[in-house]
């Protein structure tokens, strides 16, 4: 296995792929910044997403292998850790666990064969990486749950998941940053706000890359933190 | 100042400029008009800036009364029997030409028969605020503050007009999907079978229902034998073909999802995404395999 792969996914994209390294860790988050300084008006966007990193390519600017050149370099030197400037943030998000916000908490807790507040205990221990941005603005792919927490998606998608909502679905966990419709499971709820528009930067609170751990608040606390908002 | 009030948005409308570069990373898909071409002629037209904003309608198009004098474009879809009322005084409104209309008047656009997409250009651009560096509107999200859908009695400013650069433009009323869209190798086109690669360039596919700004939704053909599961989550853009398990391929648009765990088989070339846009439901769409270095020439205008 190589260390790296580049590849052409279109006329105007290239994605590269670390298929050793960890998801949304040190090699792809800043392979993805190195590449953003690097190509500069040659890249309309670079994409950390999962094992690698999507570059969309200004096709203007695409002349003969200059553009592949460039980024077979910049994966080697993210490899080797070479003008690496990227480092995560660290998020504590609080989430309140109650059936009155939590329509599916205790179905989760009874699919996985244990009480809610065990359901709350693994949900809350582990420190999640932000492995991938997408689905809504701000929507950020959390993993990986605890083994015991892992459920298939839901059959039927709701058509309407409220804001705030906190999810699992096979190894993920999420915070639904808007409504939207969704078919995770919903297991509690978080008042703090994922993306801010008018806050130019920086706009998503989550970033790939980012350490993220939850912690649980009581429903009065989640009801006043929701209306100071 | 010159305004525009909706008194019908129409089916579905909202206010699009050339996108929102730079937040893709964030899940901010770079949205803009569907169709660019359209949107760019009506620019031309009026001689507007190549991002000021237009207004997108879709199947079919809405009423808008002008506050202020102010010249007009339609672009992209034909809308027969767009009409331009002021009084008694009724005319039609003819497809990609400079139209001057009076304060008062009121602009009735009426079915897009031919196309799915028709935009509302006016000199000056539509000067809704901007989210992002960009006034277009993420109608799938209105919570996210990136715009909306448009809605009756919204009033939309309008910018100081430039200096219109022609009176028409004589091309193809709309880009024609009886034309092959031309597709590259897709991200995963190595999960997929000989045949099923065949089939995709080869056979015609039905736009459904469902299709939008986000996707446009293929039936009719299915492609045969078992379609890979789900993949690890990768980077997609507007174009990238997705297979999901039912082998139904969804061509993702402008206001598509940044990342996606699905399959991608193909992606249309950037050139030819403004016939993805003009897709109607039940049209038939053909698809071509063709060359990745071919496919640049033509996105960077070389060849048609």
């Amino acid at each position: 296995m190589p260390d790296f792969l580049v590849n052409w996914t279109s006329e105007r994209s290239i994605w590269v792929e670390f298929p050793d390294a960890q998801y949304g860790t040190r090699v792809s988050c800043g392979a993805a910044d190195l590449l953003r300084r690097r190509l500069g008006e040659q890249a309309r966007s670079v994409v950390p997403a999962g094992p690698g990193v999507l570059v969309e390519l200004e096709p203007e600017l695409v002349v003969g292998n200059e553009v592949e050149s460039l980024i077979n370099q910049t994966a080697r030197d993210a490899l080797a850790g070479e003008d690496l400037e990227w480092s995560p943030r660290d998020h504590l998000i609080p989430v309140c666990y109650d059936n009155r916000v939590s329509p599916d908490l205790r179905a989760v807790a009874e699919a996985c064969a244990m009480s809610i507040q065990e359901l709350i205990d693994l949900h809350t221990k582990e420190v999640y990486i932000v492995e991938s941005i997408g689905f809504s603005p701000g929507f950020g792919y959390l993993g990986s749950i605890d083994e015991r927490l892992q459920l298939p998606r839901r059959k039927t998608p709701r058509t309407q998941v409220p804001a705030g909502s906190v999810a699992i679905a096979e190894r993920f966990t999420a915070v639904y940053p808007f409504q939207t419709p969704g078919g995770w499971h919903l297991i509690g709820r978080s008042p703090t706000a994922l993306f801010l528009p008018s806050d130019d930067s920086p706009c998503s609170l989550l970033r790939v890359g980012d350490r993220v751990r939850f912690h649980a608040i009581p429903y009065d606390e989640y009801n006043s933190r929701k209306s100071a908002e | 100042m010159s305004a525009v009030r909706v008194i019908d948005p129409g089916m579905q409308s909202s206010v699009q400029d050339l996108g929102r570069a730079g937040y893709r990373q964030m899940g901010v898909p770079t949205g803009g008009a569907f169709d660019r071409e359209a949107h760019l002629i009506g620019s031309l037209i009026l001689g507007n800036d190549s991002n000021d904003a237009s207004i997108e309608m879709t199947l079919v198009g809405g009423m808008f009364q002008f506050e202020g004098d102010a010249c007009i474009c339609l672009s992209g879809g034909h809308a027969p029997d767009a009409s331009l009322t002021l009084g008694e005084r009724s005319m039609p409104v003819p497809h990609q030409r400079l139209v001057q209309a009076a304060s008062g008047s009121v602009l009735r656009v009426g079915s897009i028969t031919e196309g799915m997409r028709t935009h509302l250009s006016i000199a000056g651009g539509f000067t809704t605020k901007a989210d992002l560096g960009s006034r277009s509107a993420l109608v799938s999200t209105p919570d996210a503050g990136l715009g909306r859908s448009l809605r009756v009695g919204d009033v939309l400013p309008v910018g100081i007009p430039g200096k219109p650069s022609m009176n028409s433009i004589e091309i193809g009323i709309v880009q024609r999907v009886d034309r092959k869209i031309r597709i590259v190798p897709g991200h995963h086109m190595g999960l997929f079978n000989e045949k099923q690669i065949q089939q995709l360039g080869s056979q015609e596919f039905v736009v459904q229902m469902q299709s939008n700004r986000a996707g446009v939704r293929l039936g009719g053909t299915t492609l045969v034998g078992d379609v890979p599961g789900r993949v690890a989550s990768v980077g997609t853009l507007p174009g990238y073909v997705q297979v999901p398990s039912d082998g139904q391929p969804i061509v993702l648009g402008v206001d598509g999802p940044v990342t996606g765990g699905y399959p991608v088989i193909a992606c249309v070339i950037e050139a030819d995404l403004p016939r993805v846009a003009q897709a109607r439901p039940n049209d038939r769409l053909r698809f071509e395999w063709v060359d990745r270095n071919a496919a640049l020439r033509v996105s960077q205008g070389k060849v048609d």
